[in-house]
């Protein structure tokens, strides 16, 4: 069951309902229950993995908070890290017959609360039922965001009381987040997988187009999705941590992952860069560690060489943004150009597909022409669809970059705006989203990491 | 207590938002389906309540073949052609079902090339299951399909709503006005002007319908036409079975059709068994003056003018067979009627012309 799919809205409404109606101390229960079931119905030994991340991560910090010896902790600590990495590691590295969904999400969430417990960033939670559902909340199960122990696990033991007005604004969310992935992110990406199945048949102007369009594919699928999950959070009174925040508005590198996948990169800088030293080290550690964190989120995407290689980039373009040219006020067009071409390594099945299409915008045996743009599944009111629709995305993220909290303003505004808001983007989403017969429902880009 | 008054205004907010939306997606979805594939089956619900003396029930063979506003003007019968592209017997039986919730005929006429093959084209399927009411559609989606078929046919918005890039005025008309019987004076008739010069009968196939070759008609094949016997008795409307002339299906050999006579002949003698009305047009070829080479529109299916032929062969057959009244000497229907016919013959003559300038070509 996928949460785009109908068979989910009508699961959805109906918990919603459960879940408001029963007392406030069966809430959380009512929750968990359904995610656990959530995972069983994606596939039951998915949902062995869970349970044993849960039970390891659980164990883990209860036996690290019981240990006054630092030592000892520490020992625990490595050991649980290494148990819980190590099967993240079999599954996703090795020839392991099932790939579980969202391992890495929920994996990461696990490691984050061991190490916030040994920290005493985060007291061991004793209560299994709210830890279990702070690694199990549904929304974000698949694709994240992935939220810190220390944030997190508090916002379930809080009551929660029924606000209409957060109904309204989770729904408003999840519908924006729906927006992105069906309107945008599905429809270039039937032009995308066009151009993918068979570059060399590509003119040069087609290839720039792809290239340029896949970084906004990929953000609207996982921004999309990231929303979702947040909406959905917000309408069970649950606040899930933010994700991406206007990413391709970014004037460096260095700012554009301040911007995408917020809640991986702050894990990987609290957990990873900092106990690397991050920059207390000096200069050349601190390029050193810049490295080994964007190469270690490159394999965090999968074995490929392809997500090093787009890693390594990242980081590369980061030491040389720290080192030599101390951008503060750069260029947007330069950063999406940067960021596009290096999408192109992330896509591409081998580097040799990534070196093509590369290749194919300097030198294109077949001209440079976008006469054949329309041979790749989307015809010319798809395309129109697609530029308003961009249009409004970057509207949105241009209020977003000047930290206009929009959904507050939405529904600051009179009844008739807010329910003409609501109404259109669900509509919107409706008639022109891409779906139907023969559509899978569960093409996340992100659910395969 | 303000507190709680406040509490049932936000849920009251909240219903009349779901309300509100239900209803801009009731006209968002009304403009989006697909007009076309509904409107023949669909205006029928237009018409006056109990007006249709005869209605016509098949696949594409039977859309063609029967010309019900000639059966007014011919024998002053009304007539209503409910047949549906790609129908499959269980469809014909299903659409037979919702049309007696809006009228009751005398007889009911089924083309029997219908009950020849249970395969279903899906895709076409819509066409008649998007036109039922909302009780017989959920009675023939939970019979009818397979699982992962039911969901898009429900709610068939689900496979529409990408038609915006074709929208045209005509889909922002009200239902009452798209549908109104004037705009219907073909009575859900396909007026076909192609045409295509075809082989008579083979030997083979006149032995066979001579000799009265039959086949052991299969549990499904007895199932489907007891069910439409029962529900035709249940609605005191006369059963009558017919077979339309055609050389072969479209896609199959000419040596199919022969395996398809002798189902017929099975059917023929289920139907004397079971006091059902048989006609089988292959026995009245020179009688009707059927002619393969002039009246087909390809192997399957007969053009306007083979439509003529057929419409008043079995406009004769009726005539002798049932007591139908004459609607013609009704003067409040006869208003209607002529109005329909007039409409009609012009769109009609425009099409006899056509299909005799392309076979001049």
């Amino acid at each position: 069951m996928s949460i785009i799919s109908f068979q989910f809205i009508a699961v959805y409404v109906l918990l919603l309902f459960v879940y408001w109606l029963v007392p406030q101390k069966a809430k959380n229960w009512v929750l968990l229950l359904f995610c656990w079931g959530f995972m069983v119905s994606q596939d039951w030994k998915y949902f062995l993995f869970l349970v044993a991340v849960t039970i390891i991560s659980y164990a883990g910090g209860y036996v690290i908070s019981q240990h006054e010896n630092q030592g000892k902790a520490f020992a625990s600590l490595i050991t649980s890290i290494l148990i819980l990495l190590g099967m993240l590691v079999v599954v996703k590295y090795t020839p392991f017959p099932i790939q579980v969904v969202g391992i890495s999400f929920f994996t990461f969430q696990a490691v984050s609360y061991v190490i916030d417990v040994y920290r005493n960033d985060t007291k061991c939670e004793k209560n299994f039922m709210i830890f279990a559902l702070y690694i199990a909340f549904f929304p974000q199960l698949m694709c994240g965001p992935i939220a810190k122990s220390k944030e997190q696990i508090s916002r379930y033991k809080d009551d929660k009381i029924l606000e209409l007005t957060d109904l309204e604004k989770g729904l408003v969310m999840a519908a924006y987040g729906l927006f992105l992935k069906l309107v945008i992110a599905d429809r270039i990406g039937i032009f995308v997988d066009g151009v993918y199945s068979d570059v060399s048949a590509v003119g040069g102007l087609s290839l720039i187009a792809v290239i340029l369009l896949y970084s906004v594919q990929i953000y609207g699928d996982f921004a999309g999705y990231s929303l979702i999950a947040i909406g959905i959070g917000r309408t069970f009174g649950i606040t899930l941590p933010e994700n991406f925040k206007a990413p391709y508005l970014s004037k460096s590198i260095n700012e554009f992952w301040k911007r995408w996948h917020i809640s991986l990169t702050s894990w990987f800088r609290d957990y990873l860069y900092f106990p690397l030293g991050g920059n207390q080290k000096g200069e050349i550690r601190t390029y050193v560690n810049v490295l080994t964190v964007f190469v270690v989120s490159g394999i965090w995407h999968g074995a490929g060489l392809t997500y090093i290689v787009w890693g390594l980039l990242h980081g590369i373009l980061q030491v040389i943004e720290k080192a030599f040219v101390k951008i503060k006020n750069g260029s947007r067009i330069v950063t999406y150009i940067l960021v596009s071409i290096f999408w192109v390594f992330f896509r591409a099945n081998t580097l040799g597909q990534a070196a093509a299409i590369l290749g194919g915008v300097i030198n294109n045996s077949n001209g440079y022409y976008l006469s054949n743009i329309l041979s790749f599944g989307l015809d010319k009111y798809d395309f129109l669809c697609l530029a308003v629709a961009i249009a409004v995305m970057i509207a949105v993220d241009i209020l977003i970059y000047k930290n206009k909290n929009l959904v507050n303003a939405i529904f600051r505004a009179k009844l008739p705006i807010r329910w003409g808001v609501l109404a259109s983007l669900l509509l919107t989403v409706l008639v022109f989203g891409v779906y139907g017969p023969g559509y899978d429902a569960s093409n996340f880009i992100y659910l395969k990491f | 207590m303000k507190q709680k008054i406040k509490e049932h205004l936000k849920a009251i907010r909240l219903i009349a938002f779901l309300l509100f939306f239900l209803l801009i997606f009731c006209v968002v979805n009304h403009i989006l389906e697909d007009k076309n594939a509904k409107k023949s089956l669909y205006a029928v619900r237009y018409e006056k309540k109990n007006t249709i003396d005869v209605m016509f029930f098949g696949n594409s063979h039977a859309n063609n073949a029967f010309l019900a506003t000639e059966l007014y003007n011919s024998f002053g019968y009304t007539a209503y052609n409910m047949s549906m592209m790609s129908q499959t017997y269980p469809l014909v039986y299903y659409t037979m079902m919702d049309a007696f919730k809006y009228q009751r005929p005398k007889v009911a006429v089924v083309d029997l090339y219908a009950a020849t093959s249970y395969s279903n084209d899906f895709d076409n399927v819509h066409k008649t299951i998007d036109c039922l009411t909302f009780s017989t559609k959920i009675h023939a989606i939970n019979e009818f399909l397979p699982e992962e078929k039911k969901f898009e046919y429900v709610f068939p918005f689900y496979l529409y709503h990408d038609r915006w890039s074709n929208l045209e005025v005509k889909d922002v008309l009200p239902y009452f006005l798209r549908y109104s019987p004037d705009r219907n004076a073909r009575k859900g008739v396909t007026l076909v002007t192609d045409w295509a010069v075809c082989n008579n009968p083979t030997p083979e196939l006149s032995e066979t319908l001579i000799m009265g070759a039959t086949c052991e008609l299969t549990e499904e094949n007895i199932c489907w036409l007891e069910r439409t016997k029962v529900l035709c008795d249940e609605n005191n409307v006369e059963l009558l079975l017919v077979v339309i002339p055609y050389e072969s299906g479209v896609q199959n050999p000419v040596s199919q059709t022969v395996k398809e006579m002798q189902f017929y002949n099975a059917v023929e003698e289920w139907s004397s068994e079971n006091q059902v009305d048989y006609f089988n047009m292959f026995t009245e070829l020179d009688d009707m003056d059927f002619d393969f080479g002039t009246d087909m529109q390809d192997t399957s299916h007969v053009n306007i003018l083979g439509a003529q032929k057929v419409t008043a062969e079995v406009g004769k057959y009726l005539n002798k067979n049932y007591d139908i009244p004459d609607s013609r000497s009704d003067s409040e229907r006869a208003a209607d009627w002529d109005g329909f016919w007039n409409s009609y013959v012009a769109e009609r003559d425009v099409a006899i012309q056509q299909c005799m300038y392309n076979q001049k070509q």
